[in-house]
This record gives C-alpha cells, sequence and structure tokens, in this order.
C-alpha cells in the first residue's frame, strides 16, 4: 500500500502555483503602474533656457567668487564645441562654472560628495528628489537661484546616469536651464579644476 | 532530526518571506528610484514597456511570495518564483560586472545590507545565499505552523481505507 502523493509536496501544482503567483504580480504591477506613473528620461523640451553652449541667462546672477583664483592656462575658449545645450563636454562646463556662475549639482553618492565635490556644488541625487526627501534642498535652490539660474548636474560621466535621473526630476519642477556634464568628477578633478 | 528540518524550513520561510516583504515595500514607496536602478542596467534598450513593468512587477512579485511566505501558504510555489526572480536578477547583476556599468542595485532602496554602492560579487553572493533559501523552501516545502500544513495535511494511515483487492 502505498499513500496518495501529497498535493503539497508535488512540482507540477508548485510550478502552476508559481506561474499563478506571477500572474498575479503582474495585474498588480500593471494596475500600479497605470496609477502611479515614472519618469524614464528627461523631457528636455521643457529645458527652454538651454538651448545653446553656455547661454547667458539675462538677469542670472554671476557668483562674486567664480572668476578668482582661476589659471589662465584651464580656462576654457568662450566656445567649446562638443555639446548639444544639454549634454555639455567638460570645457563648457568649465565656462559655465567661471563665466556664469553656474550652480553645480552633484548627483553622486552622499560618502563621494563629502570626500570632494566640485567647489560650490550642492549634493542633491534622484532617489533624494523622488522620495520628498530633497524637499527642502531644491525649496533653498528655487529661493537663492529661481528656476531660469544655470545649473550643471554630474556625477562620475562615462555610464553614469545619475545626474540624468536628476535632471529629468528637475524638468517637471520648472527648472528650465539646466545641462548634464558628460565628463565626471574625475575628469574635472584631474584637470586641476576647483573642488573641496 | 525531523523536528530540526521542519523548525529550519519554518525559520528559513518566514525569514525569506519578512526580507521580500521589506524589499518590495522599499521598491513600492519610491517606484521612481526602482525604475532609475533597473534603467541603469541597460538590459531593455529603449523598451521602456518593459522598464516600467519590471519596475512594478518586481516589488508586487516579492510582496505576494513573501506574504505567502510567512503565511505558510503556497510555500513550495512562493519558493519557485522567487527562486525564479533572484535567477534572473543575478543574471542581470552578473550582466552588468560583465559590461562594467556603474550601477547600484536598488534591490533595498536605500538600505543596501550587508552590500553597499555599485554591485559587486558581494551582491552575486548574497543572491546566491537567497537562491538557496528559496530553493530549499521550493524542494522541501514550508515546515511546519503555516497553512499548507492546514490544507494539505497527509491522513494518517489509520484515516486511509485500504482499497479492495477483489
Amino acid at each position: 500500500m502505498s499513500l496518495a502523493p501529497n498535493r503539497a509536496t508535488r512540482l507540477g501544482p508548485a510550478l502552476a502555483g508559481a506561474l499563478a503567483l506571477l500572474g498575479a504580480a503582474v495585474i498588480a504591477g500593471a494596475a500600479h503602474s497605470w496609477v502611479v506613473p515614472v519618469t524614464l528620461r528627461p523631457d528636455w523640451s521643457k529645458n527652454s533656457a538651454a538651448r545653446g553652449p553656455g547661454r547667458q541667462e539675462s538677469g542670472s546672477q554671476i557668483r562674486p567668487d567664480a572668476q578668482a583664483g582661476i589659471p589662465d592656462q584651464v580656462a576654457a575658449p568662450p566656445s567649446a564645441p562638443g555639446d548639444d545645450g544639454q549634454y555639455i563636454d567638460l570645457a563648457t562646463a568649465r565656462r559655465l562654472f567661471v563665466d556664469e556662475g553656474a550652480l553645480f549639482l552633484d548627483a553622486r553618492s552622499k560618502e563621494e560628495y563629502d570626500k570632494a565635490h566640485i567647489a560650490g556644488a550642492v549634493h542633491l541625487s534622484a532617489e533624494m528628489v523622488s522620495s520628498g526627501r530633497a524637499a527642502g534642498v531644491v525649496a533653498d535652490l528655487v529661493a537663492s537661484y529661481g528656476y531660469d539660474f544655470p545649473i550643471v548636474i554630474y556625477c562620475h560621466g562615462g555610464d553614469c546616469d545619475a545626474s540624468d535621473n536628476v535632471a529629468k526630476l528637475l524638468l517637471p519642477m520648472g527648472f528650465h536651464n539646466l545641462r548634464v556634464m558628460t565628463a565626471g568628477f574625475a575628469d574635472w578633478q584631474n584637470a586641476g579644476y576647483e573642488v573641496e | 532530526m525531523r523536528a530540526i528540518e521542519t523548525g529550519l524550513l519554518l525559520l528559513v520561510r518566514v525569514v525569506l518571506g519578512v526580507l521580500f516583504i521589506f524589499a518590495a515595500w522599499m521598491k513600492l514607496k519610491n517606484p521612481q528610484a526602482f525604475a532609475d536602478s533597473v534603467l541603469a542596467f541597460k538590459i531593455f534598450g529603449r523598451a521602456d514597456h518593459l522598464v516600467v513593468l519590471t519596475t512594478f512587477v518586481v516589488p508586487w512579485l516579492e510582496v505576494i511570495c513573501g506574504a505567502l511566505l510567512v503565511l505558510g501558504l503556497w510555500s513550495r510555489a512562493a519558493g519557485i518564483a522567487l527562486g525564479a526572480q533572484l535567477l534572473i536578477f543575478t543574471g542581470g547583476i552578473i550582466s552588468v560586472l560583465v559590461r562594467k556599468l556603474d550601477v547600484t542595485c536598488g534591490c533595498f532602496g536605500e538600505y543596501e545590507w550587508p552590500c553597499t554602492g555599485a554591485v559587486s560579487m558581494c551582491h552575486v553572493g548574497r543572491n546566491a545565499v537567497l537562491l538557496l533559501a528559496a530553493g530549499l523552501l521550493a524542494w522541501r516545502g514550508g515546515g511546519v505552523a503555516g497553512l499548507d500544513g492546514l490544507l494539505w495535511r497527509r491522513p494518517s494511515r489509520g484515516a486511509i481505507p485500504e482499497p479492495s483487492r477483489s
């Protein structure tokens, strides 16, 4: 005599159950995505003030110390190639830093920011913005600089998406003079530019 | 020996269930951050609908399976589903390591334990341990003190009538 196989120990029902769980998750996830949309890419059409490389905004404030202590040999040429208005190279970022006193946002982790960052940069990660933990920082930015001030966002460069992720969250808030530096912090540091 | 095994299965089941409910909660409370993590893996290319689907289906699968594991209901099915998900995740992490991408896992939201920073072999090792636990549940079931035990209780020998041999 043998006992009938226990339903809880047979593989077939367990596999079928796993598929049913996946189906339930797909239905719940699809419904959830309908209610809570996520942003995957920056909507650069909202970036109306940053159409040209390093464009000077009327009425934008120039940081008083921006020109101080900059060696001539590291100053970028007035018109730097290699950017499309939104994604700028190191030279253009440098020119915005010097000429326009642009605000730099560091999208790397807090630990990396604390070790070293571009002089005057503010730490703002995409996770902080999307979780709402950066509400105070964003409010301070708006109060101090407004929505028109030139802002350059950077992370590690290369494959790093963190700066893009910050840009795509700031654009819908009304910031429309954003640029993403394609070079990373290490490139800035290796060029001998200001860090702190 | 039997008591040790069922006790171990109970422990693994509850710990794994709670862990995945926590992981799901961290993703569901900030789907945007998890979507950014999924995007950073650069696996789906321009197929944004797959990114969105992954962003929401993964945490829902985790929360459903985690809850079932804690309850001890459909433990083997939940173990198989989570094991399959862990296998896919681990494949994605290995792919990121091979391509030398700078990606954070996003597995537990802002709490990255025991592995911190960009994805590394530490994440592969952590997933291997979790995969072992899920595999154990898929193989042996959820142990004692679960609804599986109540619903699919093996009848005692005395309760089964002998088939007639006529």
